[in-house]
């Protein structure tokens, strides 16, 4: 049976044209760190944005067919739509500083057709240990030996572009 | 080419290394780096270097699907 398509074209659209619309925003958590080649499962696609309140990412949802659902007492603010259904917004990141010092810690990395500021794998390590939630300290030996094994592989071939 | 297709690079070579000499040079690398740390994991390792021979958007299906697998049990 063939597998089931996740994260398609019509998911990656939304990536696309907040790039497009040059939103500051870039992939946190684990999706951030399984682009990064750390064997971890994740359920939605972390997305930290430096204004949530920027029209430009209302533009992109409606160019995907999305909303946005603003936070409530009892809930956080979402996204619904099929396009968007994956992603989820981060308001806080636990241990890390401002979104703009955090900026510096980024890597491009190519999603398809579009590339996109992904967290850097020690700076989610750091933010997993500061939240150090009980599925935080279940995943975090992971995420520290998928870092040691990326310096090892990045020492011996460095910067060849493996973000395709 | 391989990034306009988006697919990895050795998708498109026309010779692959053997895929025993393949595991053996990744069984190399991730002895290095348990030498090198010896509070890793082999299995974490092994997996990461499995996942760093796909493309990103690859790793991160890879690990979407899981999820929605492991909510089905």
């Amino acid at each position: 049976m063939p597998e089931p398509l996740i994260f398609t074209e019509s998911e990656q659209a939304f990536l696309r044209e907040l790039t497009r619309l040059k939103v500051d925003f870039m992939i946190v958590g684990l999706a951030a760190a399984t682009l990064q080649g750390a064997p971890a499962v994740t359920q939605g696609i972390d997305l930290w944005f430096k204004d949530l309140g920027d029209q430009r990412i209302r533009d992109a949802l409606d160019q995907v067919g999305g909303l946005y659902i603003p936070p409530t007492p009892a809930t956080p603010p979402l996204f619904a739509g099929k396009s968007v259904a994956l992603f989820d917004i981060v308001l806080r990141m636990d241990g890390l500083r401002s979104f703009e010092q955090e900026l510096r810690d980024t890597t491009l990395i190519r999603i398809g057709k579009t590339r996109v500021r992904v967290l850097s794998l020690a700076r989610i390590i750091a933010s997993k240990r500061a939240a150090n939630r009980a599925k935080d300290r279940l995943i975090l030996p992971v995420l520290e030996d998928a870092l040691a094994t990326l310096k090892q592989t990045q020492a011996r071939r460095p910067r060849r572009g493996r973000s395709k | 080419m391989a990034r306009m297709l988006d697919v990895a690079p050795s998708s498109i070579l026309e010779e692959q290394p053997p895929a025993t000499a393949r595991a053996q040079v990744s069984l190399a690398k991730a002895r290095t780096v348990l030498a090198r740390n010896p509070g890793a994991t082999f299995e974490n390792v092994w997996h990461t270097l499995v996942l760093l021979d796909e493309t990103p958007i690859e790793r991160l299906r890879r690990s979407l699907l899981r999820a929605r697998t492991a909510d089905l049990h």
